[in-house]
């Protein structure tokens, strides 16, 4: 299902949680009761912080209850250490916990998965022996006194929700915003997410600085409430707990951090009466939950939505509009150099080496503006390096790039889907948890369209390419072939300026080859670029008007394909005996 | 010739809802090359991994000198006397090229098939057979270049001397002189008594080699005979095989 | 010489660490997954010997061996319910790129903490030294006499772990399964036994370390926190998976929090190593040794 709709369902069913909660004190007078309800809504609230972080973006951190005590301390001190009020306390407690989780975010930017994980898992903990050890400033493990807020238990109980409601409709609006489609992205592939022109570095630092910032907040009023402190808030096993609620509750769902947090804090406190078991109880919860249920609690309410079959790919779907683009203005993209004369993408020279190994050698070609260029060689020529250095995912050592005439060897990948340079992956790179249309939708929003027009062109481009039934399930679940279309429309939401096609047609369906062919052709015609990579020679016969071909890291020769094709040194070390007879017989 | 390996209607696929073979049926004869070829996509390497254990079938059986191997663990099969040459790399980079050839004969000693002798034996046999090892034994497998490794995968075969030796795309991605010098291993092998499924997707040379060629397409055989068949207009022919153009 | 002497007693919690650290580093070499749970092995081996020793005749030397079995045990119970299903067998041959691993075995970490707090309860337990106490001089230098032969102990065991890795069959087959299931599988190794055997050995390694340090560290509950810290500190600053990386992450971890102790700050000792981890992560993101992947 699409992200917008799974959201709107997840904020109603969160709007009634809340509600339910909101009318808790009329039924309930119990101060102790009350007092486990607002912990929750601490619980919560940070939950759902990380959950910004983890669940969306896929930054999996160990460190929830690390700001939690961050915006306790900072509020507790600013009042213990300067006497100011709470007021003021919660807002520098916000702006403290963001500027640390800002910092975390750019240390542990480029790191992934486990050593991600283990970073913030070590950063938690010395945050945390820091303030236990720092006696004179924090009172270590006796503990801080807070300022109390002066009104009653039910009075805190509204603060708190009301702080909570904040929290919930600021994380629906970001992730209703292209926000939530950038962060999912980042989370689903992030290599693809920068390569459709995601700014990934900023995304992910933004995640961390308002995860942070809502455990912070959480957590000062957290300490205005207890009135007393310790580093105990920061253990990293509080921080196992809200990890739990969310796993538990459901991960990357709005309403799944609210339900895991009461929840699991409820059942806490009832099991602490029982005799103390609830921690056992939580740990075999969370073994389970991870081991058979991935999508926690809310992930059960999903399997009750029916999904429909996916339609396998008929002939006739992927044949069938692929003739008509009329809903798409496909112009030409008038360049910002005009002359027509300048190759529209130029490489001057490049080089290569990894560790001792020449990958590619002073290459040097250029391609003029709506060519099809066919980038040929065998395996090790360098080709592929080659075009991972044009598409911004590695640095040459020397050389330029030079696309309109502008210098771009060093540019980013997604400033280079930016100025107009797409490609497509030899293993297909699509975002497997969201929808082949928000797919779309993330490349369209990313290089700047509007919402309503990046809609547009989305669903303009699923009819061209015959995904139209399929186009609001879940990407992964679609196959090979469709999710091979659905990576190369990404490349087209946006007219680009030239198109790299790495192996597009290897390990498709005939028919769905003959798709893209037909689209790449029917681009061609209006002027669009491509450079395609492959070692289907009949493709590139058919194809390609250009080709280059490399060896050994070399380019050894370019111009027209059947030129290249019938060159002495191109048949020798790439094509062997047998092609050459074969094209001649 | 009597059939070494049997596919009896195999249907298999790794996802729960997609099946990558439909209903396969082939069968290898002993001693020689059987081919298959086939688009990239078409299941040719699915087939392998399936014979090896590495998939379990949905349904079908596989038969291997009498034997019922279905679904049998990948790690036994090399007792069995089957080898399996993929199209990625079964070398370690980080061990030394002795350690990788000679691994996988501990492994055969330890459960009792062969000799200390023997095992030294072949490895000798295998310096001189492939002279590359000669002057890389000590060496890093990761740090030879992809022929070199190519050849290391081959000299590993080599000294397994496997009964069934399946072959996945040998020539893929390598110069013509290397590729030539596979191609002369493979013919060696097969002198050597070992029988050979091939997949290659350079279809002349298997119509060539091979005394049987089976075409699989899209998960299904859709054309099995013998050289003499495919004589002729091999790109009508094929194109009408694989439904493109060639 | 006091710098020495700090160099010496660093370099000697700095095998210490090692010993923690290395079956952490074999785990992530053969699985792809960190094992959340890795101080709790620690744990076991703590409370292992300390119980024996204390509430049995048994002489510490024999307790030792005992507590590399409880931990190995546990390891290989581990492996076989919780983190082998995880993965889908030979049919699923992308690792387990996971992030749910990373929560099954958190849990455990959480479950086997609980469950030591409920059944052995919250107090400490401490195990007797292997020798009076002595001291010993070394030269110049004057130490610990337990300490030293702590540390001893783990060098020698630390010796033959690396040594078995490096040189034995099965240390081999767990290289090669390590750096090509594919190929390991063909030539004959079983990968299930493979990953149960580096979880043993590594439950066996860190309730080692448990157990050595017993003596100084009085077990309890969550006593495997710290060490499991230090040891994923150790692993990213290694690079995960690689044996070499971790032990010379580990002597340079114990020897900066050695020194830093006593000229920086005594109080924030423990925030030296994330200080190095993060200054080395700004410029190798795969940690001093790690394979840097190649990722289009």
């Amino acid at each position: 299902m699409d992200t917008r709709r799974r959201l709107k369902l997840e904020l109603r069913v969160a709007a009634f949680l809340l509600g339910i909660i909101a009318l808790i004190p009329v039924v309930v007078s119990n101060d102790y009761w009350l007092g486990v309800l607002i912990v929750s809504m601490y619980f919560a609230m940070v939950a759902t912080g990380w959950n910004i972080l983890a669940g969306y973006t896929g930054q999996f951190s160990f460190a929830p209850a690390t700001f939690g005590m961050l915006g306790a301390y900072v509020t507790g001190l600013a009042g213990f250490h300067f006497g100011l009020p709470a007021f003021a306390g919660i807002p520098a407690a916000i702006v403290v916990s963001a500027m640390i989780g800002f910092l975390l975010g750019r240390i542990v930017l480029r790191l992934h998965g486990p050593y991600l994980a283990l970073t913030t898992l070590a950063f938690a903990e010395v945050v945390r022996a820091a303030i236990s050890n720092s006696m004179s400033i924090t009172r270590g493990d006796l503990g801080l006194n807070v300022e109390a807020i002066p009104v009653s238990r039910v009075g805190y109980y509204y603060f708190f929700l009301g702080a909570l409601l904040l929290v919930v409709s600021m994380t629906f609006g970001l992730l209703r915003s292209r926000a939530g489609l950038f962060l999912q992205a980042i989370r689903d592939d992030e290599i693809a997410a920068s390569s459709r022109g995601v700014n990934v570095v900023t995304w992910k630092v933004v995640a961390f600085t308002l995860s942070a910032a809502i455990g912070g907040l959480a957590g000062a009023l957290y300490a205005h409430f207890a009135q007393l402190i310790s580093p105990e808030l920061g253990l990293l096993s509080q921080s196992g707990m809200i990890v739990s609620m969310v796993v538990i509750g459901g991960m990357g769902s709005l309403v799944g951090p609210l339900a895991g947090a009461f929840l699991v804090y409820y059942l806490s406190e009832l099991l602490r009466d029982a005799g103390g078991y609830q921690h056992i109880v939580f740990a075999l919860l969370v073994i389970i939950f991870a081991r058979f249920f991935r999508e926690g609690l809310w992930g059960f309410t999903r399997a009750l939505t029916p999904v429909a079959a996916i339609p396998s790919p008929t002939v006739a779907e992927t044949n069938s509009k692929s003739d008509g683009d009329r809903s798409i203005s496909v112009g030409r993209v008038a360049p910002p150099d005009a002359s027509t004369s300048s190759p529209i993408l130029s490489v001057e020279a490049l080089s290569k080496n990894f560790g001792g190994l020449q990958a590619v050698k002073s290459a040097s070609f250029d391609v003029a503006e709506g060519e099809i260029v066919g980038l040929i060689g065998p395996n090790g020529s360098g080709k592929t390096t080659l075009l991972n250095i044009l598409s911004g995912h590695y640095r040459a050592d020397t050389g330029v790039v030079r696309l309109d005439g502008q210098a771009v060897q060093n540019a980013r990948t997604n400033e280079l889907a930016g100025k107009g340079l797409l490609r497509m992956f030899q293993l297909t790179r699509i975002f497997r948890r969201m929808s082949a249309f928000d797919n779309l939708m993330v490349a369209g929003r990313a290089l700047g369209l509007s919402e309503s027009e990046a809609q547009r062109r989305a669903n303009a481009l699923l009819q061209d390419l015959g995904l139209t039934g399929v186009a609001h399930l879940d990407a992964g679940r679609l196959s090979g072939g469709q999710a091979k279309l659905v990576e190369f429309g990404c490349c087209f939401i946006v007219p680009p300026r030239v198109v790299l096609l790495d192996e597009p047609f290897a390990a498709i369906h005939p028919t769905i080859k003959d798709v893209m062919a037909k689209f790449i052709l029917k681009r061609n015609a209006l002027g669009q670029t491509f450079v395609i990579v492959s070692h289907d020679m009949p493709i590139i016969a058919e194809l390609c008007t250009t080709a280059v071909c490399m060896n050994a890291g070399e380019v050894i020769a370019a111009g027209k394909t059947r030129d290249v094709l019938s060159n002495p040194l191109v048949i020798e070390s790439y094509l062997g005996e047998e092609h050459d007879r074969a094209t001649h017989s | 010739m009597t059939a070494l390996l049997t596919l009896d209607h195999v249907t298999a696929g790794f996802v729960s809802d997609i099946d990558i073979l439909q209903d396969v049926s082939l069968e290898v004869a002993e001693g020689g090359i059987t081919g298959l070829i086939g688009l990239n996509g078409a299941g040719k390497s699915t087939i392998m991994r399936t014979i090896c254990g590495f998939l379990k079938p949905r349904s079908g059986r596989i038969f291997y000198g009498g034997d019922d191997i279905t679904g049998i663990a990948p790690h036994s099969v090399i007792r069995r006397g089957i080898w399996y040459i993929p199209q990625e790399s079964s070398l370690y980079p980080q061990m030394t090229v002795s350690d990788n050839l000679s691994l996988p004969l501990h492994h055969l000693r330890r459960s009792g098939t062969l000799s200390r002798g023997e095992v030294n034996r072949r490895l000798d046999e295998a310096t001189t057979r492939f002279p590359v090892l000669k002057t890389k034994w000590s060496a890093h497998a990761g740090d030879l270049s992809g022929g070199q490794q190519k050849l290391v995968e081959f000299a590993k075969a080599f000294v397994i001397r496997p009964r069934l030796c399946l072959i996945d795309e040998p020539s893929i991605g390598l110069s013509p002189k290397v590729a030539a010098e596979i191609y002369d291993c493979i013919d060696s092998f097969v002198s050597d008594a070992m029988t050979v499924l091939l997949v290659d997707h350079n279809v002349r040379r298997v119509v060539r080699t091979a005394h049987h060629v089976y075409v699989l397409s899209l998960g299904q055989i859709t054309a099995s005979g013998s050289p003499a068949d495919f004589a002729g207009d091999l790109h009508e022919q094929v194109k009408g095989w694989l439904g493109i153009e060639f | 010489m006091l710098v020495a002497d700090l160099v010496i007693n660093g370099l000697i919690i700095g095998f210490l660490y090692a010993l923690m650290a290395i079956g952490l580093s074999l785990i992530f070499g053969v699985l792809r997954i960190v094992n959340f749970a890795h101080g709790e092995f620690y744990m076991v081996g703590a409370y292992a010997y300390s119980l024996i020793t204390l509430s049995s005749g048994i002489s510490p030397w024999f307790a030792l061996p005992l507590a590399f079995l409880a931990g190995s045990l546990v390891g290989l119970v581990s492996e076989r319910l919780l983190v082998r299903p995880l993965y889908a067998g030979y049919a699923n041959w992308g690792f387990m790129r996971d992030e749910y691993a990373v929560i099954v075995t958190f849990g455990l970490s959480l479950l086997l903490i609980s469950l030591a707090d409920k059944i052995i309860g919250p107090f400490s337990y401490r195990g007797p030294t292997l020798l009076p106490p002595s001291r010993i001089e070394l030269g110049p230098f004057l130490l610990n006499g337990n300490r030293l032969l702590a540390a001893a102990l783990g060098i020698a065991i630390l010796a033959i772990a690396v040594g078995f890795v490096r040189y034995s069959y099965w240390g081999k087959q767990i290289q090669a399964v390590a750096q090509n299931r594919l190929g390991a599988s063909l030539a004959g190794a079983n990968v299930n036994v493979v990953s149960s055997l580096v979880f043993a050995i590594s439950g066996g390694l860190a309730a080692l370390a448990g157990a050595l340090l017993a003596p100084f560290i009085a077990a309890t509950p969550d006593v495997g926190l710290f060490p499991a810290v230090k040891s994923y500190v150790i692993v990213v600053l290694g690079g995960l998976g690689s044996i070499p990386g971790s032990i010379v992450a580990s002597l340079l971890l114990g020897v900066v929090e050695s020194l830093a102790a006593v000229y920086i700050s005594y109080d924030y000792r423990d925030t030296f190593g994330l200080v190095v981890l993060i200054v080395v992560l700004l410029f190798r993101p795969q940690g001093l040794f790690g394979q840097k992947g190649r990722e289009v």
